[in-house]
């Protein structure tokens, strides 16, 4: 029994990150500290009903640990370093592989769609971004279909076809750490936030049509980012993918003292604060079901 | 020479009893701060919590900055203390009352204040009638007030 109860546990772990591909120019300790993450957010047991817009959000039933890792591994599938998917690296390892690609709603754009470059070559202070959303936007916006090479840290080689914007290519930025020191970002509430933000950017793999890549928009008047693009004008977009998770495990976290806990209401709040939808929830739900397929 | 004595003796008074402390250096009460330092985002408050720099969180608008690590962590302590020594809720309350009436300070941080006078008052069933009528800061901070 206890060989059976070990091998599961053996399993368990293995699974948490073996759908996540990482560019072998990640570095070793945000590699780690990603895969520790993740089999720190597989131990929580989240026993408390979930609040009923969690569901909804992540178009679920009820949320388990196996629930939340399959969502987001459907979401998120490789991750690259701060300095990849530059420009000269998009000049370099991005081919086109079909000159008159046919992309569903191939007219259909979002709304919150800007300028003509939509993977930005320069991090501008992010955590991490998705720009496996940005690479689909710019082959559809060509009618081209595109495909990045990436070296994983085997040194194998994975021709990726941006054929949908659930290729979920994520790279991460130079506020990766948070500006935590080297002790600290390994603490439970940074373990926290950058799960947020992971189920943050994997939101950005979603919808279709004018829904295309959950894009955020540019707060209005009066709010506290006022003119930046940190906002949200749907209720299930990344903002509210991230409050909602960090809340469901704000209270499901044992090991989350009141300072920890304080830390995870205020990101909660502060996501939430850029939902800056009128109206009420469910008339500003956008549709997620995702464009294309993975090959 | 008697002006040499007077500065000799003032450096030896310095060396003495040492600069202020970190604190007396930089805790600004209600009545000794001007009207327009309230804009001030580095800036004490009557139990001196700092407030989150509202520019350095507009700055950084694409991840959750120190600034807001801090002052959770401060309102965490704060909260602990509260709980643990009840004769401090007035002054723990009045604080409260004061960063969520603070137009200064972003919603988010209004909110967290908000969020735990509603816990105090379930805590210790009473009825903190000076907070703010705002929907949506009523709204988030509702959300949050059990966890």
């Amino acid at each position: 029994m206890k060989l059976i109860i070990v091998f599961l546990i053996i399993i368990q772990s293995a699974f948490a990150t073996e759908k996540i591909i990482f560019s072998n120019k990640v570095k070793r300790s945000q590699k780690v500290a990603i895969q520790e993450d993740l089999k720190w957010f597989r131990e929580i047991q989240f026993k408390r009903k979930p609040d009923p817009r969690t569901l909804a959000i992540l178009d679920a039933k009820m949320i388990n640990q196996q629930f939340l890792a399959d969502w987001l591994f459907a979401r998120v599938q490789y991750i690259f370093d701060k300095n990849e998917l530059s420009e000269y690296e998009l000049n370099r390892k991005l081919e086109v592989i079909n000159l008159n690609y046919k992309y569903p709603f191939p007219d259909i754009f979002p709304s919150a769609i800007y300028g003509n470059n939509y993977v930005e070559s320069r991090d501008n202070g992010t955590v991490m971004t998705n720009v496996g959303t940005g690479l689909y936007l710019s082959g559809k916006l060509d009618k081209t279909l595109l495909s990045y090479t990436m070296k994983d840290e085997e040194k194998k080689l994975h021709k990726i076809e941006i054929s949908t914007p659930r290729q979920g290519l994520i790279r991460l930025g130079k506020a990766f750490w948070l500006e935590a020191s080297h002790r600290e970002r390994n603490n439970v509430e940074y373990r926290a936030l950058r799960m947020a933000t992971l189920f943050h950017e994997a939101r950005h793999s979603d919808g279709h049509g004018e829904s295309l890549g959950f894009l955020h928009s540019i707060c209005p008047e009066g709010h506290d980012f006022e003119g930046e693009r940190a906002c949200d004008s749907s209720t299930n977009g990344p903002y509210s993918v991230d409050a909602y998770l960090t809340y469901e495990m704000a209270f499901n976290c044992k090991e989350c003292d009141l300072e920890t806990r304080e830390i995870l209401k205020l990101r909660v709040l502060d996501s939430l604060s850029r939902v800056t939808a009128d109206g009420d929830f469910e008339e500003n739900f956008w549709p997620s079901h995702p464009e294309g397929k993975r090959p | 020479m008697r002006n040499f004595i007077v500065l000799l003796l003032l450096v030896i008074m310095i060396l003495i009893f040492g600069p202020a402390k970190f604190d007396d250096q930089v805790v600004e009460t209600k009545q000794n701060r001007p009207l327009n330092n309230r804009t001030q985002v580095k800036k004490k408050n009557s139990i001196n919590l700092v407030y989150p720099d509202k520019n350095a969180i507009r700055n950084n608008s694409h991840y959750f900055s120190q600034e807001y690590l801090k002052f959770a962590r401060q309102m965490g302590k704060l909260k602990k203390e509260i709980i643990t020594r009840p004769e401090n809720l007035n002054r723990g309350l009045d604080f409260l009352i004061e960063c969520t009436h603070n137009n200064e300070l972003t919603i988010a941080v209004r909110s967290l204040c908000l969020s735990n006078i509603y816990y105090f008052e379930k805590r210790f069933n009473i009825n903190v009638s000076e907070v703010p009528i705002n929907e949506r800061l009523t709204e988030l901070a509702r959300l949050v007030s059990d966890i």
